[in-house]
């Protein structure tokens, strides 16, 4: 019974010192010292860790320039993401890839495309395709009533880091990828200035709330968005408290 | 136990009652328990004004076309007679709002004092055994039930059962016998899944006694085991007989479980749910642990989890919190029941009963949560089967394995008082000891907190439109819209015990009515309007808001295209209705198109 309590204690302890290294290393400020900021800025790579400590695996955000897509002018965006070999390891080798054409002047998504890999499984394909004037959107032949310049995550994010951002100001944009109409929602809590590497730039805090429009206890998240202008607004480091906990995603690299 | 002792918990229980349901003994007859996801109230408090609706009229209570008009339901098949007896008396002298709140109180009074007698009778301990009785009664399960499931508020015959099956492997005698007898009576007419869980905890109990002490059985020989093995044969005979005998009221029920499927499985198949539902309504590893979504403090991390596998997705079956106070006493118990079992061979009686009953209560805890879980456990590639997957394939009617969250809550609450009377045996002096379980109550009672006057929803009025079409002369039949044809809006139900005219709402899914109401789900559709008029109905209402919360385009053009079915008279519009400020309520609705029926009869055709 003793070395089963011995073993207790030092899991607890080794979890409490992890979870506060997580912590320190999360700060905004730890996180800009390690980033790598090349000259084109609209892709990203992202590190996602669980509570801040646990690896989860790496995503890469990409902007693929301009197309055409029905006649308009749109920017091709893609997001992959893919656990750790351990987190394969435990069940099987998966893959998310995400792609979104948006439309070049109004910077909403005309287009969304998710994929899932999972090794072994039929591939997991969906498509969705939003008709901002009418707004309406259509997944598998259902079509869905959207409120006016509806986002995808990628669309989203995409226009975020094209804002001109003010401490104070709020913003509240749309979302659907699914079924549901979601608010995306919050404000520039703070701005701030850091020097890396001898160049200086601006970080601006922002935080936020995504819930259903709907009146429902259901399905909100809660985050924290630090953005760095680098030139672009990209998004360093990103702290959302999802239903399974809290998940931290650090900028590594823009290039 | 004294009279005193009894009087003085009582006193305990019914002020807390008080302080819990202020809102609702001041306004007994007007509002019900309700939580944000109460929905099935509705239909139990219309099912009480249909008995006294039948008794008025003496009509059927059986039988009723009131819904599903013209067609009716038949509800022999699915019913208990007791408790139909105790509604429809209880609403016939009162009023259905004031049988559903009474059966409310009395049942948070029952549970907390039977809950007491059990803990007692096993501690000796007033102080343990009120304690016990406020965790068990007054848990965040508990008041779920009471805003969503009235029957599954009859949780008090769990610990009555248990009780009584104590004090008959006691004393094999004939008060005991006939006290058993009516534990199992009075619990077999209220809740399928509480009769379940009673004879799990009950059968626990007679495989923990015959195994207990299985090495010391061995070296004394076979004739002592012998004798234990009679007993419980004696109370597994009894317990057979009685349940047989009062089963006999659920005949119907217990035939069609046997009878081969009429309807394939289903959420609304009472015989036979889904497979998939087993996972979807079993514990996660954060309900037990994780405070109610609640509780106004701690409810809001709570929220976070929801629709996750570590917590579930039901704000109803998923509020399975035990509390950590009950949680850190019971462990202070399991920790003594460690130390004691040494000594237990050469100790006092005293000590191998608490020997006995705490290893009882932790193994009934065990087997609980085990019983929670769901059919299995998907560890990389190797699964662990619980009971839920065996169980499924004799009783595929049970689906809600989460529910043994609240035996899981009983062996806590047991656990706690012992361990709350092992830390006042180091207080000699009264005052001392009440203060400290006066200290544990209040921290039982803050973690369960749940704002009463937040709880309760006003049903004494409705929309407007329904005392207009009360007035409206005649009889003749309503339709609400949109149809509820995959599940049955219970609001449809309790808005008909406004009006009372018979609606063709409420059909049963794989039944002909449903059939009939598929087909007559678009009420653009001219063929609509005159299969509506074939059915009797004269008026129907469109809820308009209903259509424009699918966010469904079809559902939007749908509305738009209403108006202009030539099979169909617009009469009026009702406009959206709120509740007085600080009050929720049923009055509370979107606008309401009111439509009469005009065009010419003709019968369905279906597929």
């Amino acid at each position: 019974m003793r070395w089963f309590k011995f073993i207790l204690v030092s899991l607890l302890l080794i979890i409490g010192v992890l979870f506060l290294a997580g912590l320190y290393l999360n700060r905004p400020e730890a996180v800009l010292k390690n980033i790598v900021i090349g000259d084109n800025s609209d892709n990203f790579l992202f590190e996602l860790s669980y509570a801040g400590f646990i690896p989860l695996g790496e995503g890469m955000f990409e902007n693929k320039g301009l197309e055409r897509l029905k006649g308009k002018s749109v920017y091709h965006l893609k997001a992959i993401a893919k656990p750790t070999n351990f987190l394969n390891s435990l069940y099987k080798t998966i893959e998310a890839e995400s792609q979104s054409f948006v439309d070049k002047n109004r910077l909403c998504t005309l287009k969304y495309i998710e994929k899932i890999y999972i090794a072994g499984e039929p591939k997991e394909e969906k498509t969705i395709l939003y008709n901002q004037e009418k707004n309406i959107m259509e997944k598998d032949g259902e079509k869905r009533v959207i409120l006016p310049n509806t986002h995808d995550p990628l669309s989203l994010l995409f226009y975020l880091i094209h804002q001109d951002l003010k401490v104070g100001e709020a913003i509240d944009l749309n979302i659907n990828t699914n079924q549901k109409n979601y608010r995306f929602f919050g404000e520039i809590t703070e701005k701030n200035i850091v020097k890396i590497k001898d160049k200086t730039f601006d970080v601006y805090a922002f935080k936020g709330k995504v819930q259903r429009r709907s009146e429902t206890l259901r399905n909100s998240s809660e985050f924290s968005i630090w953005f760095i202008d680098s030139p672009c607004k990209a998004p360093f480091l990103i702290k959302v408290f999802t239903n399974t906990g809290p998940i931290v995603i650090r900028l590594t690299k823009v290039y | 136990m004294s009279k005193l002792k009894v009087t003085t918990a009582a006193i305990v229980f019914i002020l807390l009652l008080i302080i819990f349901f202020t809102p609702l003994l001041v306004n007994f007859n007007s509002v019900i328990p309700h939580f944000e996801s109460t929905d099935e109230p509705f239909g139990a408090l219309w099912d009480f004004w249909r008995l006294e609706y039948s008794l008025n009229n003496k009509t059927s209570l059986l039988n009723s076309n009131l819904i599903s008009y013209p067609f009716g339901v038949n509800f022999s098949e699915n019913i208990s007679y007791v408790w139909m007896g105790i509604n429809a008396i209880l609403s016939y002298f009162a009023s259905p709002v004031a049988a559903y709140n009474t059966q409310i109180i009395v049942n948070f009074f029952l549970v907390a004092l039977f809950a007491y007698f059990l803990v007692f009778h096993l501690t000796g301990s007033q102080e343990s055994a009120i304690f016990s009785g406020i965790i068990f009664s007054f848990c965040p399960y508990h008041f779920v039930r009471a805003w969503q499931h009235l029957s599954a508020t009859y949780i008090q015959w769990i610990p009555l059962c248990l009780l009584s099956i104590i004090l008959l492997r006691k004393r094999l005698s004939l008060r005991f016998s006939l006290l058993f007898l009516l534990s199992v009576t009075l619990m077999v007419p209220f809740d399928a899944y509480i009769i379940f869980m009673t004879f799990i905890a009950l059968g626990t109990y007679l495989v923990y006694v015959l195994l207990y002490g299985w090495k010391e059985k061995i070296k004394i020989g076979n004739s002592l085991v012998k004798i234990k093995f009679v007993d419980v044969i004696k109370i597994s005979a009894l317990s057979l007989a009685t349940f047989v005998i009062v089963s006999l009221q659920n005949f119907r029920f217990i035939w069609n479980i046997f009878s081969p499927d009429k309807m394939p499985a289903s959420g609304y198949n009472p015989f036979h749910r889904p497979f998939d539902d087993l996972f979807v309504q079993s514990a996660r590893p954060l309900s037990y642990f994780l405070p109610s979504t609640t509780h106004p403090i701690f409810g809001k991390f709570t929220r976070c989890f929801v629709g996750s596998n570590l917590w579930g997705v039901s704000y109803t079956e998923h509020q399975l919190y035990l509390g950590w106070v009950p949680l850190l006493l019971a462990f202070l118990a399991f920790r003594r029941w460690k130390r004691m079992r040494p000594q237990v061979a050469c100790g006092s009686s005293e000590l191998k009963r608490d020997n006995f009953y705490i290893g009882f209560f932790l193994i009934l805890m065990i087997v609980a949560w085990l019983f929670s879980q769901p059919p299995w456990w998907q560890i990389g590639s190797f699964r662990i089967f619980m009971p839920a997957f065996f169980i499924y394939k004799i009783f595929p009617m049970i689906r809600a394995y989460c529910r043994f969250g609240i035996v899981v809550m009983l062996a806590v609450a047991v656990l706690a008082g012992y361990g709350l009377r092992y830390i006042l045996e180091k207080f000699k002096t009264i005052k001392s000891r009440v203060l400290i379980t006066s200290v544990v109550c209040f921290l039982v009672l803050f973690e369960f907190w749940n704002c009463p006057s937040d709880k309760i929803i006003d049903v004494s009025k409705s929309p407007a439109v329904y005392y207009w079409l009360k007035k409206e002369a005649g009889e003749f039949a309503i339709a609400e819209y949109p149809l509820d044809i995959d599940l049955t809006n219970d609001l449809y139900r309790f808005y008909q015990t406004f009006h009372q005219h018979p609606i063709i709402n409420g059909t049963i899914p794989g039944t002909y009515p449903n059939k009939v109401a598929r087909s007559m789900v678009k009420l653009s559709d001219r063929r609509t309007a005159s299969v509506l008029k074939w059915l009797g109905v004269k008026y129907v209402l469109v809820h308009r808001q209903y259509y424009l919360d699918t966010e469904i385009l079809d559902q939007v053009e749908e509305l738009k295209r209403i108006p202009k079915n030539p099979g169909l008279k617009f009469i009026k519009s009702f406009p959206a209705e709120s509740c007085p400020s600080g009050l929720k309520c049923i009055k509370k609705s979107g606008p309401i198109d009111v439509y009469e029926v005009i065009a010419k009869p003709q019968p369905p055709k279906l597929k």
